[in-house]
């Protein structure tokens, strides 16, 4: 796992724990030293407080905080359900600390997706005390320097596309901020009143909220943005929403030769994975693309062959041994999409960990880091 | 039904339901795994840790219980001795809990499933000289690839013993008890090296390299094991050194002696079928699993034996359902030997005296030139 210490430990209690390891390899002393059974490593957060947003929205306060994080970050979650953690990847809501200070806890802010299984899940039952798992901060949707020398800025968030850029709107910024926000209905509006009142505290910072209704028309959305910012091009643009939007924004900068103005991210669950596409009866049939993401390597997929063939076939030479389920020498770390047991028809969706490649055929696309 | 012969191969309609049956069982636990599972696991890593604190803290106890040095009404020899052994008794069982029930089923990948990087078979390094990534390789792809398949299954007596008559006869197994012995005492170093097929050093196949990469990995490994428990800890007695020393010592044999022997029982009992390389060509899977079964022997005891034995007296279970946690094998093991009953395979279980009695039985008996011409019979018998 990728999962650098919070907290490289320093001075003598370094050289106390480097001594304390040699007694009690291969495990650390911090295994004995904690009263859960766990043994160390990688990042731990509790939740130290709840906060109910609007209708299906909540608001996770954690402890400790990484070090640093920009704001527009995000996070990666691991939770314990029914004894298997589950990863999602969250927004920082809150603002990151103030240059050399260290921020106490962080915010998360979460939507339970519509058909999602997680989300609901914490939204309703995350209680302070819970333990979590927490990545290091990542992404580039980031503001450097808070915005300062950008020039005047435009926010396009749409949903809980809210959340990366509050965690910027709650920092200081230094420049003029010109923020749309799209949403269905009022009642689903996330930070609204904390909004209207940074809007009425701070003269430079203009917002808007357009109601979409249930219906999301992304053309209507698009001209809305035109409408309210006439001076597109002189702005820099910091959009979160579903995909569609972003796609459009992403063509029309481009038409205007501005895209070099637009920065985005997207969010929500991955979509749910389509319907097996008729799991392929005649084995012609390509039901998926698969990606070896760091050989750079696509093959098409019929929903029957393993990834470790389909591997193969396309010149590759990952690791296995016994082709058959057994050794697990041939897990590969499945970074997107959805795969099935060929041999249980048990389906496992992509969350960080790793698949065994003889066993496993896509069911979606699919990326593999291979 | 008619019991077919450990060798005989299944009919290929009976192979294919077979193999369906092991899939589907395999299923119905992966699909219930859950919360239940983690703790216990939780509580077995917890309960290791215990004993292995107490074990080393009962060693230094008996310290003081020195008559030689030290005069107070409770020092005397035979307190000293029993509380320095019970300490390494103690350490023992942790270790063995350690090795077994954590180690080995940890690497096997059978919690991977808990998606929990620190409790991960890519991650995990266990209590013996064995690096975890040779013995991933050594065990878990050659030999629940190759069971019991004589000249592929460097399992098959460990490199060192002949243990079925498939193996050719030669003057050095003369002594193989007394190897046994010795390789029963240092059996980590058996299993760190175990990775090194020693007939292709023999025949010069394998590289120089890949030797020298292999000893490098194990050199620093067994350099901390061995600073922890003959350096380390005994120091910390300070003029008492050779009382530590001795009690780690104690803990690290009686663990070695016990893994080998939960190991041996597991596949050379007698009634165990062995291989050819030839037989197992274009195998099915179902004739896979069927070799798995016949080739595995499981030990009957209580629940508190089956976790010291890391739930390897569940030998069929494990060979057929490596990748499943160990708690389920007792679980499942009815479902198993119903399923051997319906497909007239052996189920080769017996009680520990049973098992060791004959494993220890056919390595003397394999010591001497038995059954040379006998190698074509076992199949024809049956046909
Ligand atoms: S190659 Fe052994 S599990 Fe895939």
């Amino acid at each position: 796992m990728e999962t650098e210490p919070r907290e490289q430990p320093t001075g003598l209690r370094a050289r106390a724990l480097a001594v304390a390891s040699l007694f009690v390899a291969p495990r650390s002393p911090l295994d004995y030293l904690r009263a859960s059974a766990l043994p160390s490593g990688g990042h731990r957060a509790r939740v130290v407080a709840t906060r109910a947003e609007c209708e299906g929205t909540a608001t996770l306060t954690l402890s400790p905080a990484p070090r640093t994080w920009s704001a527009g970050q995000h996070v990666d979650l691991s939770v314990l359900v029914d004894g298997a953690y589950q990863t999602r990847t969250f927004s920082i809501s809150s603002a990151p600390p103030a240059a050399s200070a260290r921020a106490r806890t962080f915010d998360v802010t979460i939507r339970a997706a519509a058909h999602g299984r997680l989300t609901p899940m914490l939204v309703r039952d995350a209680k302070v005390g819970d333990d979590v798992r927490v990545s290091p901060p990542a992404g580039c949707f980031v503001l450097p320097d808070a915005g300062a020398g950008m020039g005047p800025l435009l926010f396009v968030t749409a949903g809980s596309g809210i959340t990366p850029v509050m965690s910027m709107l709650r920092g200081s910024l230094s420049s003029d901020v010109l923020h749309v926000h799209f949403e269905r209905t009022r009642d689903r509006i996330i930070f609204g009143s904390e909004l209207d009142a940074l809007a009425k505290a701070d003269p430079s910072y203009r917002r808007t909220c357009e109601l979409t209704g249930a219906e999301v028309n992304v053309d209507q959305m698009l001209a809305r943005i035109r409408a309210l910012c006439p001076d597109l091009h002189t702005r820099q643009t910091f959009a979160c929403g579903p995909a569609p939007l972003l796609d459009a924004m992403r063509a029309l900068y481009t038409e205007l030769e501005i895209e070099d103005h637009l920065h985005t991210e997207s969010f929500g669950a991955p979509a749910a994975p389509p319907a097996i596409r008729a799991l392929a009866h005649d084995a012609e049939t390509t039901v998926a693309r698969l990606s070896f993401t760091r050989s750079q390597v696509n093959v098409d997929a019929d929903g029957r062959t393993s990834l470790l063939v389909l591997a193969e076939r396309a010149g590759l030479k990952p690791a296995h041994g016994c082709r058959r389920g057994l050794c697990r020498s041939c897990v590969a770390p499945l970074r997107k999409g959805t795969v099935r047991d060929l041999r249980t028809g048990m389906d496992t969706v992509a969350t960080g960990g790793g698949v065994q490649m003889c066993i496993n055929a896509p069911v979606t696309d699919v990326e593999i880091d291979l | 039904m008619s019991r077919v012969h450990p060798r005989q191969k299944l009919s290929p309609a009976d192979a294919e339901a077979f193999a369906a049956d092991v899939d589907a069982l395999h299923a119905k636990v992966r699909k219930t795994l859950g919360a239940r599972d983690r703790n216990y696991l939780l509580r077995v890593i917890r309960v290791q840790k215990i004993i292995a604190v107490a074990g080393r803290a009962v060693i230094f106890a008996s310290v003081p219980l020195m008559p030689w040095f030290f005069h107070h009404a409770l020092a005397s020899k035979a307190a000293f001795l029993c509380v320095a052994l019970a300490g390494a008794v103690l350490l023992s069982l942790a270790k063995i809990l350690e090795n077994m029930e954590l180690g080995h089923n940890i690497l096997h990948g059978q919690w991977d499933w808990m998606n929990d990087p620190e409790i991960h078979s890519s991650s995990w390094e266990w209590d013996n000289v064995c690096v975890a990534a040779q013995w991933k390789h050594s065990h878990n792809v050659v030999h629940h690839t190759w069971t019991n398949v004589v000249g592929k299954d460097r399992d098959v007596g460990y490199q060192v013993l002949r243990v079925t008559d498939e193996q050719p006869w030669h003057w050095a197994y003369l002594p193989q008890m007394f190897y046994t012995i010795i390789l029963a005492l240092l059996f980590q170093w058996g299993v760190g090296l175990h990775d090194i097929d020693f007939e292709n050093v023999r025949n010069g196949k394998l590289p120089k390299a890949a030797i020298d990469a292999h000893m490098v990995a194990m050199k620093a490994k067994a350099t901390r094991q061995l600073l922890k428990d003959y350096v380390l800890w005994p120091l910390l007695a300070g003029p008492f050194f050779v009382v530590v020393l001795a009690a780690n010592l104690v803990a690290n044999g009686l663990r070695n002696i016990w893994a080998f022997i939960v190991i041996f029982c597991g596949h050379f009992p007698s009634g165990v079928a062995m291989y050819t390389a030839e037989e197992t060509e274009n195998e099915s899977r179902g004739d896979f699993f069927a070799r798995q079964v016949s080739g595995s022997c499981n030990i009957s005891g209580g629940g508190l034996f089956h976790v010291m034995t890391g739930n390897l007296s569940h030998q069929v279970e494990h060979h057929l359902f490596p990748d499943l946690p160990s708690n389920r094998y007792g679980e499942i093991a009815p479902c198993v030997r119903e399923l051997t009953q319906k497909y007239g395979l052996p189920y080769n279980e017996g009680s520990f005296t049973r098992q060791l009695g004959t494993t220890f039985w056919n390595i003397l008996k394999h010591s001497f030139p038995t059954g040379q011409k006998t190698t074509s019979t076992t199949t024809t018998t049956t046909t």
